[in-house]
């Protein structure tokens, strides 16, 4: 008797648990999104850093936001995983190409038009320093050989290569850490020329420091010349790409945070906007509909395999 | 903007005497606040938390044998076995003087060359930075069993390689496929592994003297007497600090170093529980602390974390630190604030040399184990940041072993190497492509 009755309060509180389970993960499914996880992926003092923080300022205005610091994509992959909330997180466009082409394969993440939220669609300058004066005409078609720095994130000493036999100039790409390590060892005269992104052009050229050789941007960049104009490689029209990713919850979920991140954008005081205010050659995808966005930043992503 | 940086200097205070918390993980804490304040109030809180975590620093340092920061490393080296011979209110004292003093002759030394300063960055190319460090790694591994330093180091840059390759962000090195490994081996168990184990245990094992009975009368001529006599060590460490805190990533950690490796070099009577080595490594970095603010505020270029931070906060607001935003105003803000967390500093942190023979007579093996159990919580603390807890703890308890072999070895040049050693790879990887052919 007391067997039987001790298995029914057992199956009853498996029946009544179970029930609740069902009903919290049916609620979760469709309730709004309160609780939001904003992951950085990139390092602690980089540009993901910068934007995943004022994202979370701004965020939390609309959400419960907390900040995970994943240091890294096999890290913050992994975070992703153990996490029960909704996240939003940065993803380096290159992890794409590393995870396909067999060099980073901890890094390898399914990106698809479920998971897509937005994308930064960069197009990067050629930078000399203004105390060298090296402007398009020194680099291209030169008997010099120059130094040509790059930060490490992307392919850019294959890029450096293409460029050195299109323009027919001896150009030896040097690797830095990071994109300020690379913008100070211009300014201090270590390399001649540099590749880097608009956030530190506009910070070195409103100093005086950083003069635009070249863009990215085929249709050129005022007075600045798109690469395309003077070398004709793969790549040479191309931008970078920086992936924005929602996990861990529902599609409604995913449509309410898009529809703040497009209230932040509008609003001139808001620290995401403050911050993309202060770069230069970031374009938002948010600009587009949802499809041809995924369907544009998968292809840039892509296109750095070639 | 006094406010802020009293709000700074107390903050500093505090997060100086926890051990491992130091100036990052305080700005990270404060992150929500810093949002609301203006560029100049921010700077100012950050001057202010900075300059003060330096002179706490070394109070954790020599009381407890833990380092608040990791420029106090030094600190703990000397300033702990002064303490247990009973000279801490000495060596308290001694360091607080000095980082007044070397923060002081920074300031003078900056502003009479104003105009030139922004030419001392031009100076560290990575060929400068490269021999900078190979000539503080040379200088650590001679200052013992060389073999044995040998070792350490070899060791040191092994458990450094571990995760993703630093230089060019693709591959990795012994992770196993393991996501927590991908990210390298944490700073916090490693130090707490490998150095402040060791110093706990040799500074254990070390006698207290009768000088502790002469501690309980407070002579504050008798402190600087101490001082002046070393007034030489703390003038070579304004020096070396002051370029030493102008190399990124490093800055006062080289400092304090670099200061000490030369003065352990000069010393020819050296033995453990140098005052000399002291005072010339806490007025270093001390110094170490405000050059490395300047290519932050003239160049606009942030070259510790916590720079990095400030810089980007202070950049989504619209202020971007450089040459177009430098004036000499910004400048006045810095030095006033520097120097106000000086006084503050060390009106608050010498007084504590009065306790310190209190707190040596405290059982030994009770203070070590709070010690540790304190380091152990704000270990999994800090982990959980990351959402790495577990991972540092299985970090710690594996590098136990290692702990138990280097126990009795002064462990300082593995922790060098250990800390450098990313910085040392992307240097080794770039010197063919400078200068090759």
């Amino acid at each position: 008797m007391n067997k039987k009755i001790i298995t029914m309060i057992a199956v009853a509180i498996l029946v009544i648990v179970g029930a609740f389970m069902m009903l919290s993960n049916s609620k979760k499914e469709s309730a709004s999104l309160k609780k939001l996880y904003v992951v950085n992926t990139g390092s602690l003092t980089g540009t993901f850093n910068a934007i995943q923080n004022a994202y979370t300022a701004d965020l939390k205005e609309h959400f419960d936001v907390e900040l995970v610091q994943a240091k890294g994509c096999a890290k913050g992959k992994a975070i992703l995983e153990k996490l029960e909330a909704p996240a939003f997180m940065i993803w380096e466009g290159y992890n794409l190409v590393g995870a396909m082409s067999g060099k980073n394969p901890e890094c390898a993440l399914d990106i698809t038009s479920d998971n897509f939220v937005r994308a930064d669609w960069k197009y990067n300058y050629i930078v000399s320093s203004t105390d060298s004066n090296l402007s398009i005409s020194d680099l291209v078609g030169s008997d010099r050989s120059y130094k040509f720095g790059y930060a490490i994130v992307g392919p850019f000493d294959v890029w450096v290569n293409q460029l050195s036999k299109q323009i027919q100039t001896d150009l030896k790409p040097v690797a830095y850490e990071s994109s300020s390590a690379a913008s100070m060892a211009l300014i201090n005269g270590e390399i001649d020329f540099l590749v880097v992104n608009g956030k530190q052009v506009a910070k070195f050229e409103a100093q005086g420091k950083m003069s635009k050789v070249a863009t990215f941007n085929p249709e050129g960049d005022g007075e600045t010349p798109a690469i395309k104009s003077f070398a004709d490689f793969t790549g040479a029209d191309k931008g970078v790409v920086e992936f924005f990713l929602f996990a861990n919850g529902s599609s409604t979920q995913k449509q309410q945070l898009i529809q703040v991140l497009n209230t932040i954008h509008a609003d001139q005081n808001a620290n995401a906007t403050k911050w993309y205010s202060s770069a230069m050659g970031f374009v938002n995808s948010l600009k587009v509909d949802q499809e041809t966005a995924y369907e544009r930043s998968i292809a840039i992503a892509e296109s750095h395999l070639e | 903007m006094l406010v802020s940086a009293i709000i700074g200097i107390l903050i500093g205070i505090v997060a100086g005497l926890i051990p491992g918390f130091g100036i990052f993980t305080s700005l990270i804490v404060l992150y929500p606040f810093l949002l609301k304040l203006d560029p100049i109030n921010m700077l100012s809180l950050y001057v202010g938390l900075a300059s003060a975590t330096q002179f706490s620093g070394s109070v954790s340092a020599i009381i407890y044998g833990v380092p608040g920061e990791q420029s106090s490393i030094p600190a703990v080296i000397e300033g702990h076995k002064l303490f247990r011979i009973g000279q801490g209110d000495l060596a308290i004292s001694g360091s607080a003087i000095g980082s007044f003093l070397g923060s002081f002759l920074t300031v003078l030394f900056v502003y009479a060359l104003f105009p030139y300063v922004e030419n001392v960055m031009y100076l560290f190319n990575s060929l400068s930075q490269l021999i900078i460090l190979l000539m503080v790694g040379v200088f650590l591994i001679l200052s013992g069993n060389i073999i044995k330093n040998m070792l350490m180091c070899a060791f040191a840059y092994l458990l450094g390689s571990i995760g993703t390759h630093s230089y060019h962000h693709e591959g990795t090195f012994l992770t196993f496929g393991n996501a927590d490994l991908t990210t390298g081996i944490p700073m916090f168990p490693a130090v707490l592994a490998l150095f402040i184990i060791p110093q706990l245990y040799q500074a254990y094992k070390i006698r207290n003297t009768k000088t502790e009975a002469q501690q309980e009368s407070f002579n504050v001529s008798l402190h600087f007497k101490n001082f002046l006599k070393h007034w030489r060590s703390s003038v070579r460490g304004t020096v070396l600090g002051f370029f030493g805190g102008l190399v990124p990533g490093l800055s006062t950690t080289l400092s304090s170093t670099l200061s000490y490796a030369v003065e352990k070099k000069l010393d020819k009577s050296y033995k453990p529980g140098s005052m000399k080595c002291l005072i010339a490594s806490e007025t270093a970095n001390n110094s170490g602390s405000f050059s490395m603010l300047i290519p932050l505020l003239i160049l606009g270029i942030p070259i510790v974390p916590s720079e990095a931070l400030l810089y980007d906060i202070n950049a989504s607001k619209g202020f971007v630190f450089g040459a177009s935003t430098f004036d000499i105003q910004i400048f006045y803000v810095v030095v006033f604030v520097l120097m106000m967390a000086n006084c503050i500093s060390l009106l608050l942190c010498w007084p504590f040399a009065k306790y310190v023979a209190i707190i040596n007579t405290i059982d030994k093996k009770i203070v070590n184990t709070l010690i540790l159990l304190l380091l152990f919580v704000i270990m999994i603390y800090i982990g959980s940041y990351t959402w790495q807890s577990l991972y540092y703890l299985v970090v710690f308890v594996a590098l136990l072993p290692i702990t138990y072999i280097v126990r009795n070895e002064n462990t300082l040049p593995l922790l060098f190497i250990f800390l450098v050693q990313d910085r040392l790879e992307t240097l080794f990887y770039r010197m063919p492509m400078l200068f090759g052919s």
